[in-house]
């Protein structure tokens, strides 16, 4: 059988262990939330700043990598006194850990278009293994990724100490993500 | 006597009178308290507790008023100076005004912060203004403002009370007490 050239190409790289393809994050058009609890009541929150490095084959997932990093000192909770609150060590501690992280190296498909993304979520200075479902949706070389999962925030010794309660905080805390991508560096 | 009469205070009044009095008196102690109290889970129970009372009271203030205007105001002795009934008028009008004024700026001050509230964990309390660090600011020392012209009121209110029964010798205290249907 006769393969076109630039077929032999891609199967070369592939078989080399090339990186699939990089995207990057259009920050206007991406966001990353946050849905805390007071009193059971939603209590929303937004990171202004986060940045997303993926390299990701929709067809390849194992052999993608995807990098999040968030600037923690950028929640905004629409109160300032909830930013002062959130900057406290027994909270956040801005001071010391300005920024958290995610890094994958494990990514799979779980349906179509839908994949999980396994790795290491450091907030606080504290790793913890996360698995980071996420809707997968590409149009030309314009791709969007959202999911959402669920924290306990003591997992994070985010509110520690005599906050690790759930009253009136809430412990679990559902994060979502909703990521523009554009292919290329 | 459910309703007032012309002479006496029915018994809603009555009850309204003393449940609500010892409802705020309950009020600015646990609001004292928790202002008072060290950052921490109680201290936002504390403001919990406190928001649920205050919802509570600016309820309980308006049933008052409504049924005050559905009754005769018992009227003030015959034999009151006029410096003396536009005082009580005055000093009354004070007191509700503070005790509308309170609740109303602490909802402010809560839906300025944008912190969420569950009125006695049972149901939300929708927020009357959108997030605005300086309105809520600014209505603290509304809210202060008007405790503190609340404590004085009372001072001049329960005062009062007292030279009417002691001094002047009038029913004024006593036709407020449970168990009083009549006038003498």
């Amino acid at each position: 059988m006769k393969l076109p050239g630039y077929t032999m190409a891609l199967l070369l790289l592939w078989a080399n262990g090339a990186a699939a393809a990089v995207w990057t994050m259009d920050k206007t058009a991406s966001r990353l939330e946050f849905v805390s609890s007071y009193q059971g009541q939603p209590a929303p929150g937004v990171f202004r700043d986060f940045a997303t490095r993926l390299q990701f084959d929709p067809a390849q997932p194992a052999r993608g990598t995807l990098e999040v990093d968030v600037t923690v000192t950028s929640v905004d909770m629409g109160s300032e006194d909830l930013h002062e609150g959130m900057r406290a060590p027994e909270w956040f501690d801005f001071a010391r850990f300005p920024r958290a992280e995610f890094r994958s190296q494990q990514i799979h498909q779980v349906a179509p278009q839908r994949y999980e993304a396994r790795g290491t979520l450091t907030i606080k200075g504290v790793q913890q293994q996360v698995t980071v479902p996420f809707a997968w949706s590409a149009t030309g070389q314009t791709a969007v990724m959202a999911g959402e999962l669920t924290l306990d925030r003591t997992r994070f010794g985010i509110g520690s100490g005599e906050w690790a309660t759930p009253d009136p905080i809430g412990l679990d805390v559902k994060v979502k993500f909703k990521v523009t991508l554009r292919r290329g560096s | 006597m459910i309703r007032n009469t012309e002479t006496s205070w029915g018994s809603i009044a009555k009850l309204m009178h003393w449940g609500i009095a010892a409802l705020i008196i309950a009020q600015i102690v646990l609001g004292l308290v928790a202002v008072g109290w060290r950052l921490s889970p109680t201290k936002l129970n504390l403001f919990i507790w406190h928001k649920s009372l205050g919802i509570l009271l600016l309820a309980l203030i308006a049933a008052r008023l409504l049924w005050r205007f559905a009754n005769p105001t018992p009227r003030l002795p015959a034999d009151s100076p006029g410096w003396e009934r536009r005082a009580a008028h005055a000093s009354h009008a004070l007191l509700y005004i503070c005790m509308f004024g309170l609740p109303v700026s602490g909802w402010i001050i809560n839906s300025a912060a944008n912190v969420p509230l569950r009125v006695f964990w049972l149901f939300p309390l929708p927020a009357i203004t959108a997030p605005n660090k300086a309105l809520a600011e600014t209505m603290k020392l509304v809210h202060l403002g008007l405790i503190i012209t609340l404590c004085v009121a009372l001072a001049i209110h329960v005062a009062a009370a007292l030279r009417h029964h002691f001094i002047k010798r009038t029913d004024i205290l006593t036709r407020m007490l449970p168990g009083r249907a009549t006038s003498t």
